[in-house]
């Protein structure tokens, strides 16, 4: 059950990344998703997710090198971190690993995309916006996230997802 | 300390897993990919094109809210513009017909016909916004690899310019690249200097500057006095591409003129002449096996 609950999860933030970019908006809201993967689930568990997501975006993107395999990896990598802070866990703290995923996304992409011969206009005109809007969205849609989807995890009565970390269980689920 | 050394040693297994699947995930990617981007193309397309279906239905519904005098305004002035292209069409066809006739009788390989096929943007990525997207159209419509794809020119709807190439066909999308992309390799010939050169033929990428992006020029001959502004078409050297299909505008040679420099050929950049940003509607040139216009009686 628990699979098809990420599953799900993945095909929203894919196909609302792939619909938001054709209208020309450009939102990490796969990586926010894969982030509140690892913070619920196993590491093992979500680096497969987060491999399997990686690779899915960017065959669609038709690139040649798999960045956001590593991009991915590293979130959950921060993501793990992250969920072994117990004073960080109330709902609406959840605006500071959104602006983490946002960054950890948005800034290597801006990199990998400049080229040694652009301008800084390049980067001001055309970055600058990109990373100002996610990161903005990032720090709403985080928390909000979190939000909706662990009281969804509480209705669909899901088993716990950290046991290891003596958090999530059946009745101490929420993070508020 | 047994906890601890436990501990540790689930860390490192761990972290050796990690590792082995992440490399094994970058090794198996291109044949990952080929499989995601097939469900994609084929098996997601139906939920993708959603939104443009939708977008479309808004459009068309938008006509109710016009007045039946502005409609029918709209109705002469469509037929007007149809009786006119009608007609322009004619004369191609007559046209088509005479060089058909003397390529027969100087005894010349029969020329290819085109046909047209109207495309939608399916999809675009907005970190390729002007290098590359998909379109709406497929195998099933007739596009293949290397076909040209036209959209209007930037702030006029009257003509047609090239916008990019296919570079791959799937059987209800297609993959554009513009000739912004660098993987776009386009012959193209300056029209009021009569040469020809190749469009991200070196290695040289695309230059994005204040005033614009620009694609490169290769391999222009040298002892020309090049000036901007020039109109550029298409060379005609791809078997897919026909000849004198505008792509942009000259805006001058690059490089320097010191001794480190080439002194074999110029590199020049080109303006495109499609506004690669707002582009809704296209058309693909694909070329026909046969000849679809029937044989001149003589």
């Amino acid at each position: 059950m628990s699979d098809i609950f990420i599953i799900l999860i993945i095909f929203f933030g894919i196909v609302s990344q792939i619909i938001l970019g054709t209208a020309g908006i450009y939102l990490p809201v796969l990586a926010l998703l894969i982030f509140y993967i690892a913070l619920n689930f196993k590491f093992l568990h979500t680096l497969f997710y987060a491999m399997l997501c990686g690779i899915m975006i960017d065959a669609v993107a038709g690139r040649d090198v798999p960045w956001h395999i590593i991009i991915f990896a590293v979130l959950t990598v921060v993501g793990n971190k992250w969920a072994s802070i117990k004073q960080f866990r109330t709902w609406y703290f959840n605006f500071i690993p959104g602006l983490m995923a946002a960054a950890i996304q948005v800034v290597p992409l801006a990199l990998i995309n400049f080229q040694s011969d652009d301008s800084v206009y390049f980067i001001i005109n055309e970055w600058l916006p990109v990373f100002a809007a996610s990161m903005f969205f990032a720090a709403l849609f985080m928390p909000l996230a979190a939000l909706v989807l662990n009281d969804l995890g509480v209705k669909l009565k899901l088993p716990p997802y950290r046991p290891d970390l003596g958090i999530m269980t059946r009745n101490t689920r929420r993070w508020y | 300390m047994p906890g601890s050394r436990k501990k540790y040693r689930q860390v490192v297994g761990m972290l050796a897993v990690a590792g082995a699947l992440i490399l094994g995930t970058a090794t198996a990617f291109h044949g990952f990919g080929t499989f995601f981007s097939r469900v994609y193309a084929d098996f997601l397309y139906p939920y993708l094109e959603l939104p443009n279906r939708a977008k479309n239905l808004l459009s068309e519904q938008t006509m109710f809210f016009h007045g039946k005098s502005t409609l029918m305004e709209s109705l002469k002035e469509l037929q007007a513009e149809n009786r006119i292209l009608a007609a322009r069409y004619a004369s191609a066809v007559e046209a088509q017909f005479e060089n058909r006739e003397l390529r027969r009788l100087l005894e010349l390989d029969r020329k290819l016909d085109f046909s047209y096929v109207n495309a939608e943007i399916h999809r675009r990525e907005p970190m390729e916004w002007r290098e590359r997207f998909i379109i709406n159209r497929g195998a099933a419509a007739g596009i293949k690899v290397g076909s040209p794809v036209l959209t209007f020119r930037r702030g006029q709807t009257g003509q047609v310019v090239l916008c990019g190439i296919v570079k791959s066909v799937s059987r209800h999308t297609a993959e554009v690249i513009t000739i912004l992309s660098p993987h776009a390799k386009i012959s193209v010939k300056l029209k009021e200097y009569d040469i020809s050169g190749f469009i991200n033929a070196g290695t040289t990428p695309p230059s994005r500057t204040q005033r614009g992006e620009f694609a490169v020029i290769n391999y222009l001959p040298t002892g020309y006095d090049y000036q901007q502004g020039g109109e550029v078409v298409t060379g005609g050297f791809e078997t897919h591409i026909p000849a004198g299909i505008p792509v942009g505008t000259f805006d001058g040679v690059i490089g320097g003129d010191s001794v480190f420099d080439n002194r074999l050929y110029v590199n020049g950049l080109l303006s495109p002449a499609a506004d690669l940003d707002n582009i809704r509607f296209l058309i693909v040139l694909t070329r026909k096996q046969d000849v679809m216009v029937p044989e001149p009686k003589l």
